[in-house]
């Protein structure tokens, strides 16, 4: 695997923890269930 | 047949040019501002926090309004410190002589997403503590990986001690303060012609700073230019700036023009010298641009 490949895996992973963090806090939130 | 140079009122540089005349090309040394557009999305990807936030706003959670807010803004100042930290290295790999950045802004970018990334877990996702670790040391990890870490190392001046090596970066560090101050002041004029001129000007000067640091023994040399003309040429330009602005004095632009001139030449003649090693020549120039400067009531006597 070369290095781009992983930086893009890598920026994939980033988004995506950010992304699954701040809507697993806006979920619950939305329903009222926090 | 030789080509013509067609021009009209509204082109930019109608005065002729003397041929052979070599000049500086406005455009070599100088970076393109390209800002990585996954740096601009890590500013929007925690925005649903925000909203979180006002949710726990509304029901007065303050662990939760704590928690959802300050994930927020961690987040927020790591993308931003990211934003910095990327033209921060494009600055320095630009240069054939740098100095680390002083603050490694991509580092503390990593360390804010790792405690952003673990607090939004924790308090807003609701997950257990070892979880929210592990899910932030995961970020920081892929954050690391995708942007890397700041340059920390000197670099260039192999073969010269450290303590010439950091005079001459931070020389052209204090040359490259002016010039930026001074292509500021230029954006004022409202005048395109004048300043395609100032930044001509500009990149003569960075000639000579890539010149210097090529051979940094020249730094004695160009220590008055580096500090006592572009301090001029700021000044200079800053105030022609506030006169012209408020009078459009036909007179002032005329004075201002024949000092742009004067300047890029001068510059011009010190990157030649540099090269030439020919220090009276030099001395003699210096002297010259001191007593022009003096004229304009720019330097102090």
């Amino acid at each position: 695997m070369n290095a781009s490949a992983l930086q893009w895996i890598a920026f994939v992973v980033l988004i995506g923890s950010i992304w699954a963090v701040s809507m697993g806090s806006f979920g619950p939130s939305l329903l009222g269930m926090n | 047949m030789p080509a013509e140079h067609f021009g009209g009122k509204y082109s930019p540089d109608p005065a002729p040019r003397q041929p052979g005349a070599p000049r500086s090309n406005a455009f070599r040394n100088r970076r393109a501002e390209r800002p990585d557009w996954r740096s601009t999305l890590l500013y929007y990807a925690p925005l649903p926090l925000l909203f979180a936030g006002w949710g726990e706003l509304q029901r007065g959670n303050a662990t939760g309004i704590l928690g959802e807010f300050g994930a927020l803004a961690l987040l927020l100042l790591a993308a931003w410190l990211l934003r910095e930290g990327l033209k921060a290295q494009a600055a320095y790999e630009a240069r054939k002589v740098a100095r680390p950045p002083a603050l490694p802004r991509k580092i503390f970018a990593t360390i804010l997403t790792g405690f952003g990334v673990a607090l939004a877990a924790w308090i807003g996702w609701g997950q257990g503590v070892p979880t929210s670790i592990v899910i932030g040391l995961v970020a920081a990890v892929a954050h690391t990986l995708t942007f890397g870490i700041d340059p920390l190392s000197k670099k260039g001046l192999e073969g010269f001690d450290a303590f010439e090596a950091d005079r001459v970066a931070r020389a052209v560090e204090l040359g490259e303060a002016y010039l930026s101050q001074t292509l500021g002041a230029a954006k004022r004029f409202g005048d395109r012609m004048l300043e395609a001129r100032v930044e001509r000007m500009c990149a003569s000067a960075r000639e000579v700073f890539r010149a210097v640091e090529q051979d940094p023994r020249d730094l004695t040399r160009a220590r008055k230019f580096l500090s006592v003309y572009l301090m001029g040429a700021r000044d200079a330009t800053v105030k022609f700036a506030d006169i012209y602005g408020r009078s459009q004095n036909a007179e002032a632009r005329k004075a201002y023009e024949a000092l742009l001139d004067d300047l890029e030449k001068s510059f011009d003649a010190q990157r030649e010298t540099l090269l030439l090693e020919d220090r009276t020549d030099l001395d003699i120039e210096v002297e010259v641009l001191r007593e022009r400067l003096q004229q304009e009531g720019v330097l102090a006597r």
